[in-house]
């Protein structure tokens, strides 16, 4: 049942690893001045995320050496419900939330913060591959193979939305979503189940309605929001080649949050184009690497959990440029390997180890010019 | 819909994305570059301006008025600032600072960053010694405005003041020329100027330094013309005073002064009245000066010649709608020339009345009167020459003499300029060249005509005309040893607004001249304003102008060096005064040639045939040029034909008609011949002929030069066309 091949997929590995050292340097650059002012020592940053880095490499390593199948079915469950559940302890402030712009989005355990919502989003990927790959007719069976998974998206996405992180709950939603239409579901039954959603938008918070009212306003107007203007003047002010490593200007407290959710400003600042370009290759290829490991893999399980993996990832890449780059409403998200942030890099390089280890999985190089099967034939139907 | 047709589906969305994303980088980036990049200069960056050097105004003979340089500031931040005390001591040491004043400001403004100490250092090795010692201390370059000539230039010139605003002159109307394009520079800091300060310094727009002016001023004449104003004005007591020389061939301007004047290196004697360039700004009534344009509209129009004689009334006529006309030098009936050179008032009002209103405005207007002579510097005054239409009864006959209109001093020159270059008004030519920062030559400005006022002819005869003032006239003062001046006194009575009347006390003391006379190659204009004591342009001016002209001739081009180029002004030690010489007892004629020889203006007063005693007494000590009156004795030779042979008509009729012959005048000059004869008895009543002939004296001689030179130009009015008898015959 299992196709091993003897290797993994290097060129994807490779990316990562480039990407991740990519973004210490980054880190560094865009957290120097603020580590300086608030710690007094450039490399404050960076020192908190070497460790996890290390961990995360770790993490990855070790995923990629053991087979996904392990993950599928029961443990998945567990891994979502433990998410969940920690998830639910956000709720209660003290004891175990900590810091985040007056949100609760990290969970403190002893020494440990973490970010529930990054991991309940694997959590998800994981689970809603494992739960529809369970039967061969799954997109016709109707609303009852639909439930479950509904429930895990949204209890999800609210649990994350009462944070409140609205982009983060968005960005579950939707890659559920996605991954029930990759399986297959018929359209008609995604948008009956997606219609509450439009309800939920009168729940928005004044903040969120504001940044939204922002972008809609702004566009056309010329009249951008500090923020978005920041960006875009450490963006343009990069040019071609960028003002250089280390010597851009807007990080001087002009630009927010410049080591995580405007990170991809400082790059543009001074990398310039060439610098952007270069980091939207890699990602160009990890994208790739990941749909092509999913159209490779051989049982609906492994397709699903490469494709999930990989569109998780190309959501929060996009929507960083989006955000960076004007072209969408200002919201947290951080660029995957890029932006500070351990819980999203430990997350990332894990999921990345799982895709590593479907891409062990899938089939020779050979066979790849092949029409590629479709996600509902049964794994047994495959030799 | 196939999962596998979904997946693809989904694959091309994310390729779209990618693109999306890159296209909209490279628009932000590449596209939209100078546009964010300009964006981010304004928000990160203090832009500061970069002040362009400003440029050079140099003058023709190469001397430089105005020009920057590079000047080490010195500034202190306070609160950093470890040991005042010493900081005080080291600066008070390099006499930079008062100790104390300069601990008290520390003191006061200690929580300061940024205080001046001293803006305008040029000790480099002070500056590099203190700041070493001193970190607290801050040196800056800054460009400084130096101003070489000082009082001498700055109405003329200007000054710009530490904000790099041009205050008057040059200066202001040259502004944009010499200023050059300011440039930009730019120091970022972080968002809240807080943790990080200048971050970088870049230029983001080099500065353009301005040009340069070249003048036709030359300095030596601007130091010549401006000491021996400035020393006249103190004498005087005026409360101004201008002078103005050009070329009269050329229109250039090769000296302007004015005062007061500001000093440039204190501020505090910039005030707007200092810096005016009076010459160009100041309005004035002319006075006798502007006896030039009857004279010329009368010979112009054929309707005078200078031989002709006017009866001047004995130096009172009544005029409808207000006071007599009266002369401060009492003519009876004189040659035309002999009004200007005594400067009758009366004889100048009736030259007037002969081309009559229409023919005295258009003259007037010829000349540039009333119209600006766009010599090119701020506030220049036009003048109010009043249209024939606006006239009162009695205008013509007292704009004749310079009253009811207004003119600046460069328009006298100008008009005087037209008299000297053959009829021919020049532009004044005051800037020869506007150059880039480099030394090109932008513009260069020729002299231009603006047009022809006089005939040469009559342009010859006038310089004639003016030739006699100098030699026989009130001018006699103005005159430079071997020089030959030619130029016109005036004493104008100051109107007075609020008594509607002429003033008895302000007067406006001038001389207008040129020489050599007959080939005139400088041009001279001194006005004095309202001097003290003694009022005459004759008395105040024309030993101004003298002064200046000698000083000025040898740096001439051509002229022959002649007197010592140091003045030969007053010395207080009393050399150069002159002693009054003893008059009583001489006629008339002998009295004023004995005051002339000593310098002194001869100032008749009383009838009479000899002189009674003079004011003040003979042996008196007086500056050249001051007046002396001669009193004369009522009673002398009453009863007895006097000898009249070679007086002027004027002399001889005074002394006719003190005995009470009735004179019959045939011909016009000197007296030739007489009868009855001398000594013989007459009665008051009888009558006498006199006879004149002017072909011995000089100026008829010089008008035959001139008719001759012209022949044919005098068709209608020769020069020396015989005289007609007086229409009025009798004394008083």
């Amino acid at each position: 049942m299992r196709t091993q091949a003897k290797s993994m997929d290097n060129v994807l590995l490779g990316a990562v690893i480039f990407l991740c050292l990519l973004g210490v340097l980054m880190v560094y650059s865009s957290s120097a001045i603020l580590a300086t002012v608030e710690a007094s020592s450039q490399t404050a940053y960076v020192q908190s995320l070497l460790p996890k880095l290390i961990l995360g490499f770790v993490a990855m390593a070790m995923l990629s050496r053991v087979s996904h199948f392990r993950f599928r079915g029961r443990p998945a469950l567990w891994i979502l419900g433990l998410s969940i559940l920690a998830l639910i302890l956000l709720i209660f402030p003290e004891g175990f939330t900590t810091g985040g712009r007056g949100t609760r989005r990290f969970l403190k355990l002893g020494p440990i913060s973490a970010q529930p919502a990054e991991i309940a989003r694997l959590a998800l990927i994981v689970f809603i591959a494992s739960f529809v790959a369970r039967r061969d007719d799954w997109a016709s069976s109707g609303w009852r193979g639909l439930g479950w998974p509904l429930l895990a998206v949204f209890g999800t996405a609210g649990l994350v939305l009462i944070q409140p992180n609205l982009s983060s709950a968005l960005l579950i939603v939707l890659l559920g979503f996605g991954l029930l239409f990759l399986a297959g579901q018929p359209i008609w039954r995604l948008a009956v189940a997606a219609a509450p959603l439009a309800l939920g938008a009168f729940l928005l918070q004044p903040y969120q309605l504001r940044r939204v009212k922002l972008f809609l306003e702004g566009q056309g107007s010329g009249d951008l929001p500090y923020q978005v203007e920041q960006s875009l003047i450490a963006v343009g002010s990069g040019g071609w080649t960028g003002k250089g490593l280390g010597e851009g200007l807007q990080k001087y407290f002009y630009l927010p949050f410049p080591h995580t959710d405007f990170i991809l400003g400082v790059v543009g600042e001074e990398l310039g184009f060439i610098g952007i370009l270069v980091l939207y290759v890699l990602f160009g290829i990890v994208i790739y690497r990941g749909l092509r490991i999913a159209r490779l893999a051989a049982d609906p399980y492994s397709r699903l959990l490469a494709a999930g993996i990989t569109l998780s990832l190309a959501m929060n890449v996009f929507l960083h440029a989006f955000v960076v780059l004007g072209m969408g409403p200002v919201t947290g998200v951080p660029l995957p390997f890029i932006s500070h942030g351990g819980s999203s890099l430990m997350v990332n390089l894990a999921a990345m180890g799982l895709l590593l280890a479907v891409s062990r999985s899938v089939r020779p190089q050979s066979v790849t010019l092949r029409r590629a099967p479709t996600f509902t034939r049964s794994p047994s139907r495959v030799s | 819909m196939r999962p596998s047709a979904r997946f693809g589906i989904l694959s091309g969305f994310i390729a779209v994305l990618w693109i999306v994303v890159v296209a909209r980088a490279f628009q932000v980036q590449v596209i939209e570059h100078d546009h964010w990049e300009s964006c981010a200069i304004q928000r990160q960056g203090d832009i500061r301006p970069l002040a362009a050097n400003r440029g050079e105004i140099a003058t023709s003979d190469g001397a430089i008025l105005a020009e920057t340089v590079s000047n080490r500031s010195l500034a202190v931040d306070p609160k950093i600032s470890k040991d005042p005390e010493a900081l005080a001591q080291a600066l008070a040491a390099h006499g930079i600072v008062d100790e104390k004043v300069f601990l008290a400001q520390m003191k006061k403004q200690s929580d300061r960053r940024f205080v001046w100490v001293d803006r305008g250092l040029v000790d480099e090795a002070a500056v590099d010694e203190l700041t070493a010692q001193f970190p607290e201390l801050i040196a800056q370059t800054e460009a400084k405005r130096l101003y070489r000539r000082g009082e001498a230039a700055s109405p003329l010139v200007g000054l710009v003041n530490r904000e790099e605003e041009a205050l008057g002159g040059l200066e202001v109307m040259f502004d944009q020329h010499l200023r050059g394009t300011g440039g930009k520079l730019v120091e970022v800091s972080d968002r809240y100027n807080d943790h990080f300060q200048g971050l970088e310094t870049y230029v983001l727009e080099q500065p353009e330094p301005g040009g340069d002016l070249v003048l036709a001023i030359d300095s030596r004449m601007q130091e010549i013309a401006y000491a021996h104003l400035s020393e006249a004005m103190d004498q005087q007591e005026a409360s101004s005073g201008f002078a103005v020389v050009t070329r009269p061939q050329t229109g250039e301007v090769l000296a302007l002064v004015s005062l007061p004047s500001a000093d440039p290196l204190d501020p505090s004697t910039w005030a707007a009245e200092s810096l005016k360039m009076r010459a160009a700004t100041d309005v004035f009534e002319p006075g006798s000066v502007y006896k030039i344009v009857p004279f010329s509209a009368a010979l112009e129009a054929g309707r005078l010649s200078a031989a002709e004689l006017i009866d001047c009334m004995d130096g009172e006529r009544e005029v409808p709608g207000g006071r007599p006309i009266r002369d401060d030098h009492p003519c009876a009936v004189v040659p035309a020339w002999e009004v200007m050179a005594q400067s009758s008032n009366i004889g100048a009002g009736l030259i007037a009345e002969r081309v009559g209103a229409e023919g005295f405005y258009r003259m007037e207007r010829a000349f540039g009167f009333g119209l600006s002579s766009e010599v090119g510097l701020p506030g220049e005054g036009r003048g109010r020459i009043p249209e024939p239409s606006a006239w009162s009864l009695r205008s013509l006959v007292t704009m004749a003499f310079g009253q009811e209109v207004s003119c600046t001093g460069i328009q006298l020159a100008m008009s005087y300029g037209a008299i000297a270059n053959e009829g021919l008004l020049m532009s004044p030519l005051l800037v020869r060249e506007l150059r880039d920062a480099s030394g090109n030559v932008m513009e260069r400005r020729e002299p231009a005509v603006v047009r022809r006022v006089l005939r040469p002819a009559v342009a010859a005869a006038m310089r004639t005309i003016l030739r006699g003032v100098v030699t026989e006239g009130t001018g006699s003062a103005a005159e430079v040893e071997g020089y030959g001046v030619a130029g016109k006194t005036g004493t104008a009575q100051k109107y007075v607004k609020e008594l509607g009347r002429y003033s008895k006390e302000s007067y406006v003391a001038s001389f207008v001249g040129f020489a050599p006379w007959d080939d005139p190659e400088v041009l001279c204009v001194v006005v004095l304003d309202e001097p003290r004591g003694d009022i005459y342009g004759g008395s105040v001016a024309a030993p101004v102008f003298r002064q200046i002209l000698a000083d000025v001739r040898p740096l001439l081009g051509g002229g022959e060096v002649l007197a010592s180029i140091t003045a030969p002004g007053p010395d207080p030690n009393g050399d150069s005064h002159r002693a009054v010489p003893e008059a009583r007892g001489l006629t008339a004629p002998s009295a004023r040639r004995v005051v002339l020889e000593s310098e002194l203006l001869p100032r008749f007063e009383g009838e009479g045939d000899r002189v009674l005693a003079t004011r003040p007494p003979a042996g008196t000590r007086l500056l050249p040029g001051s007046v002396v009156t001669l009193e004369m004795d009522p009673a002398a030779e009453a009863g007895r034909m006097p000898d009249l042979a070679g007086l002027s008509l004027r002399d001889a009729w005074l002394r006719v008609d003190a005995v009470g012959a009735v004179p019959e005048v045939v011909g016009a000059g000197w007296v030739i011949a007489q009868s009855p004869k001398a000594g013989t008895l007459i009665r008051p009543g009888e009558s006498c002929r006199i006879e004149l002939s002017a072909k011995d004296c000089r100026a008829w001689k010089e008008f035959q030069a001139v008719e001759e030179r012209f022949a044919g130009e005098f068709a209608s009015g020769a020069l020396l066309r015989e005289s007609q008898t007086p229409r009025r015959v009798a004394g008083r």
